[in-house]
């Protein structure tokens, strides 16, 4: 019932990987992270979402929220697509089409 | 016996008897049982006549001379009147022993002690004796006192886990009744001050040693005004505790509010009655009494304090209790400030709506729905889903059907209306977002049009009466609240007499639980020749029973059957 929160740096820029259920208790957390990050000013921030069991409206806020405030410093926030159900969140809210998913780098 | 618990009403109000503890052990109160004091008598005027008689056989060789063996008896008829009969119990044994000793020992011819020395040694003898029974009396009371004061902390710690296990008022009061009996009372009742400045008994449990019928009258008293007199009312007035020791027709006369509580009391014969005030930070909000019945137990001062410390931690607890039932409240009434007061009538629609409120007040605020008139004939059907929970989420709630209603008599189509929602919470600043799905209905001559938006919202569902087939209408938009341009766009149908349509908030963003639209699919298949109550008594019967829920709404309409050709209606298409 709880939600890891790794981070990874590389060449490429900095990774954030969720493992577990991203509610309204771990939201903060990953906010914290997420605001942390942006401060480094990476060349590239990935959330990978493979990890994830459940998602609610509090983590999808975080999501966006984080999306939106690089948006407006012209940078952008990549996602790595989750399990079906946390996608079927994306699709229903037409997010899919908003933020920026891309395709887990190999291996 | 112990009365069953029963429920007369639910509210505050609501009376009952609850049985007491099955714990038999007395805490309160010293039994003053005759066998004792016959006892007492026995021991000690039997002790000294057995020394005295026993000591001329033991001390024939020794005349005049106390021997070791007569002294030992002496001291343990000391004892024992120490032990059983308290410090005088002791010097009344080392009394008459003394003077049972001093008779064997005193030729029947001299009434002088021939010896000074003698004397000396017996006038000793008797005050260390004395000084045994009231050693003796003393480690007996400290022992039994000590006792006492374990029984009372575990009986208070045990008091306070019980008292807070509950949330709800009636349960945490007819807790506290429970205890009481029959280790602190025989008889307990709670009388509490409502809102009326009324006092009420809620609660009353007793042993069998207090007449069922007569305990239960105690819940049939008519409630106290502040013009009443009675210890009850004194002690919620006033904040006094009240120990009558006995019970006597003066007592009774001042404890009693009026002839018939009078009545009630002596038909008890309540031996020893207390009565304290229940006190919380935001002020008394009733009493307590406790009564021995028959029995011989009688309270004292210690007593008193015990359930003073009993009724202040209900107090806390009650404090508590109320914070609780006050955020329900307050949860509850802005729930119902957020939903459309009544739901409209629409002529050649038959329309169902239900909404489940969440089953814990942190929990509100998610779900809305609305149905109203924009223009004659044109009816609009919403129903949204704000992300997030609690009062923070309600403000979103409140503020999107208000902008639906407004927006919506100005710019018609469903789409441009959540439009204007998205601005409206864009520009409102606060990080939040929420779906909502609207529909036109304007019912015709023969069906009705149904136009239909989405803003991040499930797509609603309609079965269609001809071919029993259950399709969702619309396209998806984006949620809103989070960008300037959404997708949203209007798909019009049009709907034949007999078929259903379904919007529903799935809690697809904030719950578990497995997703509802498969359900509502097959409740609207299974239903589509049934009332459309039915199709919703179908759909509700899939929800979870227990854990803690999320609200849920959903609006079921179903288009009426082709009209009398005669009819008024339709000037409406």
């Amino acid at each position: 019932m709880s939600l890891d929160v790794t981070t990874t740096r590389d060449a490429d820029g900095v990774q954030v990987a969720l493992t577990g259920e991203f509610d309204i208790s771990e939201a903060p957390k990953v906010e914290r992270e997420l605001r942390a990050i942006e401060q480094e000013d990476p060349a590239r921030i990935v959330i990978d979402l493979r990890g994830l069991s459940f998602m609610d409206s509090s983590g999808l806020r975080i999501i966006v929220s984080a999306h939106q405030r690089l948006a407006t410093e012209g940078r952008r926030l990549y996602l790595i697509p989750g399990p079906a159900p946390i996608q079927r969140i994306f699709t229903v809210t037409r997010l899919d089409e908003r933020l920026d998913f891309m395709e887990a780098p190999a291996g | 016996m112990l009365v069953e618990s029963r429920e007369l009403r639910s509210e505050r109000r609501t009376h009952s008897i609850v049985p007491g503890s099955r714990a038999a052990e007395p805490l309160l109160g010293r039994r003053r049982r005759p066998a004792r004091a016959l006892r007492t008598v026995a021991v000690v005027l039997g002790a000294p006549a057995i020394v005295t008689a026993a000591e001329p056989l033991i001390s024939d060789a020794l005349p005049r001379q106390p021997s070791e063996l007569a002294g030992l008896l002496f001291m343990l008829a000391v004892a024992a009147g120490a032990m059983v009969g308290g410090v005088w119990g002791g010097v009344t044994a080392a009394v008459l022993s003394f003077a049972g000793l001093l008779w064997a020992y005193t030729p029947l011819e001299s009434t002088q002690v021939s010896d000074a020395s003698e004397l000396l040694v017996l006038g000793v003898f008797l005050l260390v004796a004395i000084g045994f029974a009231q050693l003796i009396s003393r480690q007996r009371g400290a022992r039994w006192f000590a006792q006492v004061a374990k029984d009372r902390t575990a009986f208070l710690a045990e008091a306070s886990g019980v008292l807070s296990s509950s949330l709800e008022f009636h349960e945490t009061v007819s807790q506290l009744a429970r205890l009481a009996v029959p280790r602190l009372a025989d008889i307990c009742w709670v009388d509490v001050l409502d809102s009326d400045g009324l006092v009420h008994p809620i609660v009353v449990s007793h042993s069998d040693r207090i007449d069922a019928a007569l305990a239960d009258n105690v819940l049939h008293q008519r409630p106290q005004g502040p013009g009443d007199r009675g210890t009850a009312m004194k002690a919620v007035g006033e904040g006094t505790a009240s120990l009558y020791t006995r019970v006597t027709p003066a007592v009774l006369d001042e404890v009693a509010r009026d002839a018939t509580q009078r009545v009630l009391l002596q038909g008890m014969r309540l031996g020893s009655l207390m009565i304290v005030p229940v006190a919380t930070p935001r002020g008394i909000v009733g009493s307590i009494a406790f009564g021995f019945g028959g029995g011989g137990r009688r309270y004292a001062e210690e007593d008193l304090s015990l359930a003073q410390d009993l009724a202040r931690r209900l107090g806390v607890v009650l404090d508590n209790v109320f914070l609780y039932e006050e955020r329900t409240r307050t949860a509850r009434i802005l729930q119902r400030s957020l939903l459309p007061p009544d739901i409209p009538s629409i002529e050649g629609i038959d329309l169902v709506v239900r909404f489940h409120p969440a089953s814990r007040a942190d929990l509100i605020g998610g779900d809305f729905y609305d149905v109203f008139e924009i223009t004659p004939g044109t009816w609009a059907l919403v129903v949204g889903d704000v992300c997030g929970k609690g009062v923070e989420a309600s403000t979103l709630t409140g503020l999107a059907r208000h902008t639906i209603r407004a927006a919506a008599l100005r710019r018609p189509t469903p789409s441009k209306v959540l439009r204007t929602l998205n601005d409206v919470i864009l520009r409102d600043g606060v990080d939040r977002f929420c779906t909502v799905v609207m529909a036109l209905v304007q019912p015709g001559i023969e069906g009705a049009r149904l136009t239909v938006c989405s803003g991040g919202h499930p797509l609603p569902l309609i079965a269609r009466a001809e071919s029993g087939e259950v399709d969702s209408v619309g396209a998806s938009g984006t949620l809103l609240g989070a960008f300037p341009d959404p997708t949203l766009a209007d798909v019009e149908t049009s709907l034949c007499p007999g078929d259903t349509f379904v919007l529903f908030t799935d809690g697809a963003l904030d719950e578990r639980l497995a997703r509802p639209e498969e359900q509502i699919r097959k409740a609207l298949a299974f239903t589509l020749d049934q009332p459309i109550t039915r199709c919703a008594d179908e759909i509700e019967r899939a929800r979870p029973l227990d854990g803690p829920i999320d609200d849920a709404a959903f609006v079921i309409a179903r288009v009426g059957p082709a009209p009398d050709p005669t009819g008024v209606r339709g000037e409406l298409g």
